[in-house]
């Protein structure tokens, strides 16, 4: 059996290392009881890699691990501000605040600036004169289309809180 | 004294939005991390970004991580790949860590701190500065396999390397060790191994 052995060092640190087969491992324990010059080398290996596996471990510099954090934070705070300007509720949020607050603030803006027949041969330079049109706050408060409008605004709000909770609640559960 | 929390249960609280437990998983790995970094960049100033990188990668993608290998696996294989991003960025020209065509720095004139070791009179030190003077890829896989005791499916998962490959690149960087204490340590190593 010996003779089939070709004792080399690789042999030995995949002896010492374990990548040896059952077989090889019986014929190389057999060669080194029968060669104790072999078995010092082998003795070498094992404490050779002995002290590979108990190297003390490099420290990096003192307050490593706080900037480390930090830059997390920084980056975090990033990430949350960009979501949020991606996120489609909050767009759909705005979208309907500006339809339903900024609509009737735009359409006074526009009949202030319209000019009436005879004004159109006033000269350029001329300012035109022209009443705004006034709508009373009751009116405006009572109008079904303001009311539908926060309605549908504050639905999308607490539709945008529960999509929070489900995915914080269910986030971690991604691991399992 | 109570048992530390581990880490499958500090990533869920890391996931759920807990900064200690983000804080712990650093604290937890910074010396593995950094020792691993400075293994492949080879400047304590290039790891500290290295390892910085890993774990703000390892923030970022942890909602990844499925269990399905260690974590510490998974954390290795970030820090290989930003060590090797790094390289490149730094020298164009690296396209891989495998420098297994280099020729070895035998020399002591090419390692000027060997004689300090030396003086020491200290087997680590030597081991240690032999695994200096190594390549990126052979400092990093012994590193792997000795020192975090990682075995040869998981340096595949880690390299990607097939088991083949692994294998003969672990025994290639031992021979590459071996000729390096040879050469630059002999006092401390001085029993010569056989041709």
């Amino acid at each position: 059996m010996e003779n089939h052995v070709l004792m080399t060092d690789d042999m030995l640190w995949d002896y010492a290392d374990g990548f040896l087969s059952d077989q090889d491992k019986k014929r190389v324990d057999a060669y080194l009881s029968r060669h104790p010059e072999w078995k010092t080398r082998l003795d070498i290996v094992l404490r050779e890699k002995r002290e590979m596996a108990t190297l003390p471990l490099e420290t990096p510099a003192p307050g490593f691990s706080d900037r480390v954090m930090a830059a997390w934070a920084t980056e975090h705070l990033a990430a949350k501000a960009a979501a949020k300007g991606d996120d489609w509720i909050v767009r759909i949020i705005v979208v309907v605040f500006g339809l339903f607050v900024l609509t009737p603030v735009v359409a006074m803006v526009v009949a202030a600036l319209q000019l009436s027949p005879e004004q159109t041969t006033t000269p350029a330079f001329e300012m035109p004169q022209v009443a705004l049109p006034t709508v009373p706050l009751e009116t405006w408060l009572d109008s079904a289309f303001l009311q539908y409008g926060l309605v549908l605004a504050f639905a999308l709000i607490g539709l945008r809180f529960l999509d929070k909770v489900l995915r914080h609640q269910f986030a971690p559960q991604a691991l399992a | 004294m109570a048992a530390p929390i581990s880490d499958e249960i500090l990533i869920q609280q890391a996931l759920a939005g807990q900064q200690s437990a983000c804080s712990m998983l650093v604290k937890r790995y910074e010396k593995y991390v950094f020792t691993l970094a400075l293994r492949f960049v080879k400047s304590r100033e290039d790891a500290h970004e290295v390892a910085q990188d890993c774990f703000l990668r390892m923030f970022r993608y942890m909602a990844d991580f499925r269990g399905d290998c260690k974590f510490t696996t998974w954390l290795y294989r970030i820090v290989y790949s930003t060590a090797l991003n790094h390289l490149r960025k730094k020298t164009p020209e690296i396209l891989s860590l495998d420098d297994a065509e280099r020729p070895l720095q035998l020399k002591n004139e090419a390692a000027p701190d060997a004689s300090a070791a030396l003086e020491r009179d200290d087997r680590n030190a030597a081991l240690h500065r032999a695994i200096e003077m190594l390549s990126h890829d052979d400092a990093g896989i012994i590193t792997l396999f000795y020192l975090y005791e990682q075995n040869l499916d998981e340096i595949c998962q880690i390299m990607d390397l097939t088991m083949t490959n692994a294998k003969t690149k672990l025994c290639r960087a031992r021979q590459r060790l071996r000729a390096i204490m040879d050469a630059n340590f002999s006092t401390e190593f001085g029993v010569k191994m056989a041709e």
